[in-house]
C-alpha cells in the first residue's frame, strides 16, 4: 500500500514517552500502549475522511536487523507494506514505522510479518480471535460505530442505561434532537450520527463507551462485562419474559437509584462487588461520550455540544457556547483551526 | 551531533529558552536537550494538523491507574497528553501523616517549551518588595499574625539584586516573548517602557470583578498574558485576525495549536531553530552529569529508544523544573559520591534540595445569578487584576509579611467536561471525584445542576509568597524508581503558620471583591490545599536550589552558577529564594535573559 511520508519526529514523539523504557522491561510494562497503532488527523488531502494510521514496531535491540511490514483488511491482506527506519538525529533508531491512509468509520485486523513470520502488534492490546482461532490484531479509525467491545444485548441495556443519565429524553431535546438529525448533512447523517439514532441513543454515548472500554480505558471493559450481564440477570428475574432492553423506564430509574445507593436485590456481590462503584464508572463514561470532540465517536454530529448552546441561553436568548468558532470544520466552523 | 558545544542546554522551558535564544544568536554552538515532544503549531508542522488541540481529552485524558508502591496505589489518575505518566516517572509527595503520594502538578509539562505549553500565560513581574523581603520584615515594628516563635524574619531573604537589575530584562522578556497586558495601576516601575501588546476586549463575566475591585478602591489593570493579539515582529509570528480569533476556553492546561500563546517553543526557539549552530533533541532524557573537579565534563543522556549517549559543553545549563532539576542534581551526586557530591552539595551544608517553594495560592469561586449568563468559551485565561495587595500600607495593616496579585481566572469551568471534572475536585488529584460521588445528578437533576452553572461561574485567585522553610525540600525517594530504574523527586512539604493565616487574609479579599462585585452564588473561599493536601505542589515549582550571596545559605551564586563549580548554571525555578508575589514564569524568563547576558561575556 503506498505510505505516507514518515514523520519521523512525529512517531518519537509517542515512542519516546510511552514505549521507551530499561530493555529488560517486559511489554506490560508499556504506558497508554492503546495509542498505537497511532491513529491522528489528515489534513493534506481533500478528503476530510481519511485518517493517518502509523504503525510502530519496537526492536529488541539494535542488532535486531530483521525487516517488519503490516499486512491488514485495510489493505489488500497479501499486499505488505514495509515499515521503514524511524531516524533520530539522522541515525536509525529500534523503531520502525509506517503512515498509512484509512477511511475514518471503519475498524481493520492486521499482523505483522517479521522477517516473514506473521505475528499480532506486540504493542497494541486490541487483539481479536477469529473463527479459525488466530489471533490478530485490531484497529478502528475515528468516528467508528462498528461495535467492538460489546454485543447487541449489551448495547441495547447500555442505551437504556445512558438515557436515564442523560438530561436528554425530555420532550424539549427530544425535539431538538430530531431536528438536529434531519437538518445534518447527509455525510454526518451516514457515520455515527446514525448509529447513535439506531440505538435510541442520544448523541452516540454508548458508542463512545464502546470505543473507550476497547482502547484508552481497557482495564474497565471487564468491569462492563461483568455488570451488564449482572444487571440483565436482575431485570430478567424481575420481569421474567421480558428482554432487559425492553422493560420499563421506572424499572431502569428504580435499578438506578438502587445502584446509586449501592443496594441492588438481586445483584451477585460475589460476581462484582459494588454497583455503585460501575454506576460511577458509566455516569462518567456517558456523560464524557456526550460532551467530547465527536471523533472518539459520542457526541455524534455535535448534537451535544449542539444542545448546551441550545438549552442554556443568556438574557435576550444569547447564545452562550458559541462551540462552533473553536471547532474545525466540517463539525465546527472556525475559520483558521485544522484538525 | 557533535560531541562539543558551548553550551548545553536542559530544559526548553522558560529557565532555558531565553539562554538559547540569546546565545545562539550571538554564535555560540548550542545543544538543547528536552525530555518531551516537540509539537509543532499548525503552521510549522509538515502534516498540517498541530499535536495540540481544541480537545478537552487532551488537558485531562483518560483514566489511568496507579501501580506504584505508594499509599494512592490503585487510585485513578488523568494527566495531559503531556505530562509526565505518573506510573513512568511519578513525583513523590509525603502526606501530614507520614504515607506517601504520587500525584499531579499540573504545569510541569514534558514538552519542547515546557510549562509555558500548558500554562495560562499569567505574566506578571514580581514587584521591588517581593526583592527586598528580609529588609522588609526586619524593619523597627514589623509585627506578623501566625507567626508566634519570630520565625519569619530570619526566613525571609533578600535577592542577590534589586528590582532595578531585573528591570531592563522583564522588558526584554515582555518584548519577545510577546504579551499583551496594561502597565497603569501595576506596582512595579516599568522604566524601560511598556512593551505589552494590546489585551483584547475582556470578557463580559469579568464586568463583576472590576465592579468589585472598584467598590474596594482596588486599582486594577489588565492582566499581563503571554498570547498574541496582533503579529508579534520579534518571533515572526502572525497575530490572531481579528485578535478576538485568540480567545478559546481550551487555554489554561492546552497547548496552543495556532501558536498564538507565547511558548518558549514558538517565541524563543522558533526564531533560531535552522541556525547551524542551535540544536535541538527533543525526547531525550539526560540521567546526570559528570565532573572533572570544578567542570563539568559530560551530559549523560537517553535517545528517544533508550540508547545511552554522551556530550559536552564548556558551559552547562540545568533548567529542567525546580523539582527535576535538584533531581538530576541529586542523581549525579549519588553516582559520584567524591567528585560531583562535595561540590554540589557545599561539603554537605544541606542546602541542595532546601528551601523548596511553592506559593500560598487561593482565593474565592462563585456562580454570578440568573438570568445573567456568558459565553465563557471565548475568552483568555484572566481578565483583570490588582497590586492593592502588594502595597507596604497593606501589608503592615494586615501583619503578613509580603504581598500578593489578585486577578479572576475566566477560562474555568467554561467547557462541558470541566464543568463536571472539576465539580467539587479540590485539586488535579481529585478531578472527577465530586461529580463520580454526586451520582443524584442524573437527568432532570443533571439539566439543573447545568442549568445553574453553565457559563457562570467566576473565580478569583491570589498568589503570594510562601515563607521558605528549610525543612520543604526534595529529595530522592529511598523506593519509588521511575521507568528508567532511577529514584524519583520524593517531596517533603508543609506549610508555615504564618502562610495559613495570610491565605486566610487573602482568600477573604478575593470573597469580597465578588460580593462586591454582586456574585455570591454558591460562594467559597479559602486556600486551594485543605488539610489533607498539605504536602501536595501547587503548580509553581520553585526554590530548591536557590542564589545568594552567601554560600553556606545557598546553592547557587548570584550569577545562578553552581557555587562549588566552574561551568554549571541553574536559571529555572529552583533559584528563587523567595517565590514572589505573582506567577513566577516571566520571572524566570527575565532572570535567564539576565543570566544569557553574563554567560556572552564569558564564553
Amino acid at each position: 500500500m503506498q505510505t505516507e511520508p514518515l514523520d519521523h519526529t512525529g512517531v518519537l514523539n509517542l515512542a519516546g514517552k510511552y514505549l521507551a523504557r530499561r530493555a529488560d522491561a517486559p511489554v506490560a510494562d508499556y504506558a497508554e500502549p492503546w495509542r498505537f497503532p497511532v491513529v491522528d488527523s489528515h489534513h493534506a488531502g481533500n478528503d476530510p475522511d481519511l485518517n493517518r494510521v502509523t504503525f510502530v514496531w519496537r526492536a529488541g535491540g539494535g542488532d535486531d536487523r530483521r525487516p517488519v511490514a503490516v499486512v491488514g483488511t485495510f489493505d489488500s491482506l497479501w499486499d505488505a507494506t514495509p515499515l521503514e527506519p524511524v531516524l533520530f538525529d539522522g541515525q536509525p533508531t529500534l523503531y520502525r514505522a509506517a503512515t498509512v491512509l484509512i477511511r475514518k468509520g471503519q475498524a481493520h485486523i492486521y499482523k505483522f510479518l517479521v522477517d516473514g513470520q506473521a505475528m499480532a502488534d506486540p504493542i497494541n492490546p486490541q487483539r481479536v480471535v477469529l473463527d479459525n482461532g488466530v489471533e490478530w490484531s485490531r484497529l478502528f479509525t475515528e468516528q467508528c460505530a462498528i461495535s467492538v467491545s460489546f454485543e447487541s444485548w449489551e448495547l441495547a441495556i447500555l442505551a437504556r442505561l445512558t438515557n436515564e443519565i442523560l438530561p436528554l429524553t425530555g420532550d424539549d431535546a427530544q425535539r431538538f434532537m430530531d431536528l438536529y438529525y434531519f437538518t445534518a448533512d447527509k455525510r454526518a447523517r451516514e457515520t455515527a450520527f446514525h448509529q447513535a439514532f439506531r440505538l435510541e441513543q442520544p448523541i452516540g454515548a454508548v458508542n463512545f463507551i464502546d470505543k473507550l472500554v476497547a482502547r484508552e480505558e481497557r482495564h474497565r471493559l471487564g468491569d462492563y462485562k461483568v455488570c451488564l450481564k449482572l444487571i440483565a440477570d436482575v431485570l430478567r428475574s424481575r420481569f421474567p419474559g421480558m428482554a432487559p432492553a425492553d422493560v420499563s423506564k421506572d424499572a431502569y430509574q428504580d435499578l438506578y437509584q438502587q445502584m446509586a445507593q449501592g443496594k441492588v436485590d438481586g445483584w451477585d456481590t460475589s460476581r462484582y462487588q459494588s454497583p455503585n462503584f460501575f454506576l460511577q464508572l458509566l455516569r462518567r463514561h456517558t456523560y464524557t461520550g456526550a460532551f467530547s470532540h465527536p471523533k472518539y465517536g459520542g457526541n455524534a454530529g455535535a448534537a451535544g455540544w449542539a444542545w448546551l448552546e441550545h438549552r442554556f441561553r443568556g438574557p435576550k436568548d444569547a447564545s452562550c457556547f458559541n462551540w462552533e468558532r473553536a471547532i474545525e470544520p466540517p463539525i465546527g466552523a472556525s475559520a483558521d483551526y485544522v484538525a | 551531533m557533535q560531541n562539543e558545544y558551548d553550551l548545553v542546554i536542559i530544559g526548553s522551558g522558560a529557565g532555558g529558552a531565553p539562554i538559547a535564544h540569546e546565545l545562539a544568536r550571538k554564535g555560540k554552538s548550542v545543544l538543547m536537550l528536552e525530555k518531551g515532544p516537540l509539537i509543532l503549531p499548525q503552521y510549522q508542522a509538515t502534516t498540517g494538523v498541530s499535536g495540540f488541540r481544541r480537545d478537552e481529552a487532551l488537558s485531562t485524558g483518560a483514566e489511568k491507574i496507579l501501580r506504584l508502591d505508594v499509599a494512592n496505589k490503585g487510585m485513578p489518575y488523568y494527566s495531559s497528553h503531556v505530562e509526565p505518566d505518573l506510573n513512568d516517572e511519578p513525583h513523590i509527595y509525603r502526606r501530614a501523616d507520614g504515607s506517601d503520594d504520587a500525584t499531579i502538578e499540573g504545569y510541569t509539562a514534558q514538552v519542547v517549551g515546557g510549562g509555558t505549553q500548558l500554562y495560562g500565560g499569567v505574566s506578571l513581574r514580581f514587584t521591588p518588595r517581593d526583592l527586598t523581603l528580609a529588609q522588609w520584615n526586619n524593619r523597627p515594628g514589623a509585627a506578623l499574625d501566625g507567626d508566634p516563635n519570630d520565625e519569619v524574619r530570619r526566613a525571609a531573604r533578600d535577592w542577590p539584586f534589586p528590582y532595578a537589575t531585573l528591570e531592563p530584562y522583564y522588558a526584554k522578556a515582555e518584548t519577545l516573548v510577546g504579551i499583551n497586558g496594561e502597565v497603569a495601576n501595576q506596582r512595579k516601575p516599568f522604566t524601560s517602557g511598556d512593551k505589552y501588546q494590546k489585551p483584547l476586549a475582556y470578557n463580559p463575566i469579568s464586568e463583576h470583578v472590576k465592579a468589585g475591585m472598584d467598590a474596594l478602591g482596588m486599582p486594577h489593570y489588565r492582566t499581563p498574558l503571554a498570547v498574541i493579539t496582533e503579529d508579534h515582529a520579534p518571533s515572526g509570528r502572525k497575530g490572531p485576525q481579528p485578535g478576538e480569533a485568540a480567545k478559546t476556553a481550551y487555554v489554561n492546561r492546552y497547548g496552543d495549536p495556532m501558536g498564538f500563546k507565547s511558548s518558549t517553543w514558538v517565541s524563543l526557539l522558533s526564531p533560531i531553530k535552522d541556525l547551524p549552530n542551535f540544536t535541538l533533541l527533543p525526547n531525550c532524557t539526560v540521567t546526570h552529569l559528570s565532573s572533572d573537579g570544578a567542570r563539568i565534563a559530560r551530559v549523560h543522556f537517553l535517545a528517544p529508544d533508550g540508547t545511552p549517549r554522551e556530550v559536552s559543553g564548556r558551559t552547562v545549563i540545568v533548567a529542567c523544573s525546580a523539582i527535576e532539576s535538584v533531581r538530576l542534581l541529586k542523581l549525579s551526586a549519588d553516582i559520584d559520591r567524591t567528585g560531583f557530591a562535595p561540590r554540589i552539595n557545599q561539603d554537605g551544608n544541606g542546602m541542595l534540595g532546601a528551601y523548596f517553594l511553592t506559593h500560598c495560592f487561593g482565593g474565592a469561586s462563585a456562580l454570578v445569578s440568573s438570568p445573567e449568563r456568558y459565553d465563557k468559551s471565548e475568552t483568555l485565561d484572566s481578565d483583570f487584576a490588582s497590586d492593592f495587595c502588594h502595597a507596604d500600607e497593606f501589608l503592615a495593616a494586615q501583619r503578613i509579611w509580603a504581598g500578593a496579585v489578585i486577578y479572576n481566572n475566566t477560562s474555568d469551568r467554561a467547557l462541558p467536561l470541566a464543568l463536571a471534572r472539576n465539580y467539587g475536585s479540590r485539586d488535579l488529584d481529585t478531578i472527577w471525584q465530586g461529580f463520580n460521588q454526586a451520582t443524584e445528578l442524573v437527568s432532570d437533576a443533571l439539566d439543573a445542576f447545568l442549568d445553574h452553572s453553565f457559563g457562570r461561574g467566576l473565580s478569583i485567585t491570589f498568589m503570594a509568597n510562601q515563607v521558605p522553610v528549610k525543612s520543604n525540600r526534595i529529595e530522592l525517594h529511598p523506593s519509588v524508581k521511575d521507568k528508567w530504574g532511577r529514584p524519583v523527586a520524593y517531596i517533603i512539604k508543609d506549610y508555615h503558620s504564618h502562610d495559613v493565616a495570610l491565605m486566610n487574609k487573602l482568600s477573604g479579599v478575593c470573597r469580597d471583591i465578588l460580593v462586591r462585585g454582586g456574585v455570591t452564588v454558591d460562594i467559597g473561599s479559602g486556600a486551594v490545599f485543605g488539610k489533607d493536601e498539605l504536602a501536595r505542589c501547587a503548580n509553581h515549582i520553585l526554590g530548591g536550589a536557590r542564589f545568594g550571596t552567601d554560600r553556606t545559605d545557598s546553592v547557587l551564586d548570584p550569577d545562578c552558577r553552581a557555587w562549588g563549580f566552574d561551568n554549571l548554571y541553574v536559571t529555572d525555578g529552583c533559584f528563587m529564594p523567595t517565590s514572589g508575589g505573582a506567577n513566577p514564569t516571566l520571572t524566570i524568563q527575565a532572570n535567564s535573559f539576565r543570566v544569557a547576558d553574563i554567560l556572552a561575556s564569558r564564553i
